[in-house]
């Protein structure tokens, strides 16, 4: 299971909320799917791909804090229904 | 994902329907006796049987399936329904917030409020709780205010059109009563000031619905 496959289902099975990728980290790396912990950095590289390349998941501004918040679209949330639903607790 | 998984036992080997139904009925609370007779009897297993040649599921097969097939199948179960939680409650958290899902700040919102439900420890989740009823009850004042707000405006839009329907009314008086010879001599009279003449141009236009000035009555009385 890659990293890519555990953010989409962490945030497909949240749809529609949004979450910036400091929250994904930390949660992702909770979930103890990956062999080791992973960075923001790393996180924010997938997002970009999940985003840009197949438009599984949106970007949108907080305007409170500045931040970008990332969520699933429906295609991601189809996707991941289509993947077998891994669950990120 | 653990209900695909490959089992190598009895039980196992039989069509996930059929594992699906004896999970249910071991999560149902029914006896193993009455588990046995499901799967013995069934038409899966018996034809597993005449091809295999193998003795009938026994209870220490079913007390293995418990502690493996069953035992994931339970984990799987608790988490459809966490998943089906989350969706459950960013779909709420995200209406009760304004109902627009396409609004920026409503998912961002949600996000945060799931972060912090799903990684509280249970105080933690106490505080959140009390935290969010002062924000219902904040959103209610607020709405209560937007309500005043809503009523001053029509009250100011129901002043606005009578002041208008006044000056149009006044408008036609005029034109009405400029022609009218006894109104144009009240007019004319030199000898009269503005209050005497309002006075008397009241009286013959309104009769006894007019009703004289009381601070002019007081004057002229003085």
């Amino acid at each position: 299971m890659t990293l890519r496959e555990i953010i989409l289902a962490f945030l497909a099975a949240r749809y529609p909320a949004a979450f910036t990728a400091e929250a994904i980290t930390a949660r992702v790396n909770a979930s103890g799917l990956l062999d080791k912990p992973t960075s923001t950095g790393e996180v924010y590289s997938e997002l970009k791909i999940l985003c840009r390349k197949f438009e599984y998941i949106d970007a949108e501004a907080d305007t409170l804090t500045g931040n970008t918040a990332w969520s699933a679209t429906t295609e991601g949330v189809r996707e991941w229904h289509i993947s077998g639903q891994l669950h990120v607790g | 994902m653990s209900n695909t998984r490959a089992y190598r036992s009895k039980i196992g080997r039989l069509p996930w329907a059929l594992r699906n139904e004896i999970n249910h009925m071991i999560r149902d609370g029914r006896t193993g006796t009455e588990v046995l007779a499901a799967i013995n009897s069934s038409k899966e297993w018996r034809a597993v049987k005449r091809t295999t040649k193998q003795e009938d599921v026994s209870p220490q097969n079913l007390t293995d399936w418990r502690s493996t097939g069953y035992a994931d199948w339970l984990t799987e179960q608790d988490k459809t329904e966490h998943i089906r939680q989350l969706a459950s409650l960013s779909q709420q958290i995200v209406e009760q917030s304004g109902g627009d899902p396409a609004a920026v700040g409503s998912r961002i919102l949600a996000g945060n409020l799931l972060t912090c439900l799903e990684t509280a420890d249970p105080a933690d989740t106490v505080e959140l709780a009390k935290a969010l009823t002062a924000l219902r009850s904040a959103e209610t004042n607020s709405k209560k205010a937007d309500i005043a707000g809503d009523l001053a405006a029509l009250k100011e839009r129901e002043h606005n059109l009578n002041l208008k329907k006044f000056q149009r009314q006044t408008c036609e008086l005029f034109l009405t009563w400029a022609k009218n010879k006894a109104a144009t001599k009240i007019v004319g009279d030199k000898s009269a000031n503005n209050d005497a003449k309002t006075e008397a141009l009241g009286r013959l236009m309104f009769g006894d619905l007019w009703d004289s000035d009381p601070e002019a009555d007081a004057s002229k009385s003085r």
